[in-house]
């Protein structure tokens, strides 16, 4: 089918709620219940070019509407890659579309990665399970750009081995000799030939300067807790470290409150926060 | 023991910064150790009767179910430290330790540790803070891996 989407054709600012038609070009399959899709827009509207670590807002038809990051590189405006796990109704509906099906999108919603503000030090990608999805436009930025920044190093962890995502880009990612990528598991069987034990075991053994460093964390909170704990003990400034909050958000732009943190909608004022911003949430008991 | 290794043990993070005196108690207690790739280092239920200091290589920690493969609990990496149950009654190791691939270790005696421990109270005392600090960070981490917190509830 041919994409109708035209890049002289206008947003749509004044109707975010209104989504727009998209098509499943491409799947693939990355773990037993998670899934990559690539969709094409096929509406009359486009939407506003997307920025790393910002989300979108996924209508399956009849089902119902969730916020996924994108995990597409931003270089690539006219794709939009999202990774999905299978967890509920409407996650569960979007992991069933077939190639050329069609899916509601609306977005893109939220902050994005201060990219710019990490060039000249060393950076710190921390990830844990489904976390990576929000991390990989930042990690194609660093790559894209790679002779802006200093030593880069992705620490990634997840439950077992049949879980970790896009495990041909990470064989790749780890080839490279501009890049340091390390991957635990927190347990594996004999098959497994890689590193036991929790991300948060990676941090200290990175080769970088923590001095002139700054960290990206997305992952279960717990493990930003925990992560965010372990980098500042490897002396990165907590003013250094960037997270990504993931919340229920609903209408994506700071209107219904069901994301709403405090004084902050992580809608709108994240999901990307400086860890500063966002540690007295973290203090909060079952906030 | 070699003086490259003497200088290796000195700077070890268990070991940096003891007195020089105190650490060429401990080289006493010192040999240098070998284990060829998938070479078993110790059994559960064996007599824990060394630590290491792990050089170079990776060492596999695993239980082993019946019925099912042995599960790996964690990694260990040059630089760690392979074991503390030398330091503990009854003496026994409570996990099975391979060499994943060729791996290069200082093999501390602990009964030579313990009695260097006994006759210097000082030494005792900062080594076991030392010790306590490595089991308390494993401690952690074991506490993070049971949490699951990469399962669908998360």
């Amino acid at each position: 089918m041919e994409n109708r989407a035209n890049p002289n054709e206008l947003y749509r600012p004044e109707t975010p709620m209104l989504p727009t038609v998209f098509r499943v070009a491409d799947k693939f399959q990355e773990t037993y219940d998670t899934w990559t899709m690539e969709l094409e827009n096929i509406d009359e509207c486009r939407l506003p070019p997307f920025r790393s670590g910002q989300f979108n807002m996924l209508y399956a038809s009849g089902v119902g509407e969730i916020p996924i990051s994108i995990s597409g590189n931003c270089k690539n405006q006219n794709t939009l890659v999202h990774t999905i796990r299978d967890v509920g109704p409407v996650s569960h509906a979007i992991c069933g579309l077939k190639q050329g099906e069609m899916i509601g999108v609306r977005g893109p919603f939220g902050t994005s990665w201060p990219i710019d503000n990490l060039k000249g030090k060393d950076v710190v990608v921390v990830g844990g399970g489904i976390g990576l999805a929000p991390l990989r436009p930042a990690i194609y930025q660093l790559i894209n750009d790679r002779n802006d920044f200093g030593r880069v190093a992705i620490a990634y962890g997840s439950r077992g081995p049949k879980e970790i995502l896009y495990q041909k880009q990470i064989l790749d990612w780890r080839s490279r000799l501009d890049l340091m990528m390390r991957v635990t598991v927190d347990a594996a069987d004999k098959t497994w030939r890689g590193q036991v034990g929790v991300v948060t075991s990676l941090i200290p053994k990175l080769n970088i300067d923590p001095g002139n460093a700054g960290a990206l964390v997305c992952g279960p909170e717990i493990m930003i807790r925990y992560a965010v704990r372990e980098l500042v003990l490897f002396g990165i400034s907590q003013d250094d470290i960037w997270i990504s909050m993931e919340r229920n958000m609903k209408c994506g732009i700071g209107l219904c409150g069901h994301c709403q943190l405090g004084a902050k909608f992580i809608c709108k004022d994240g999901p990307v926060m400086n860890y500063t911003e966002a540690e007295r949430f973290f203090r909060v008991k079952e906030l | 023991m070699s003086e490259v290794l003497a200088k290796q043990l000195s700077e070890h993070p268990i070991f940096h910064g003891l007195p020089f005196v105190t650490v060429s108690e401990i080289i006493e207690c010192a040999t240098e150790k070998t284990f060829s790739r998938q070479s078993t280092i110790f059994f559960e239920g064996d007599s824990a009767r060394y630590c290491y200091i792990i050089l170079s290589g990776s060492v596999e920690l695993s239980i082993h179910t019946q019925n099912k493969d042995p599960i790996v609990v964690q990694t260990l990496h040059g630089g760690d430290v392979l074991g503390w149950s030398w330091l503990f009654p009854p003496f026994i190791w409570h996990f099975d330790a391979i060499a994943k691939e060729k791996i290069n270790t200082i093999r501390l005696n602990g009964e030579c540790i313990r009695k260097n421990c006994q006759d210097h109270p000082e030494l005792g005392y900062e080594l076991m803070i030392r010790f306590s600090h490595l089991i308390q960070e494993r401690l952690n981490a074991a506490r993070l891996q049971l949490v699951d917190m990469y399962g669908k509830s998360s």
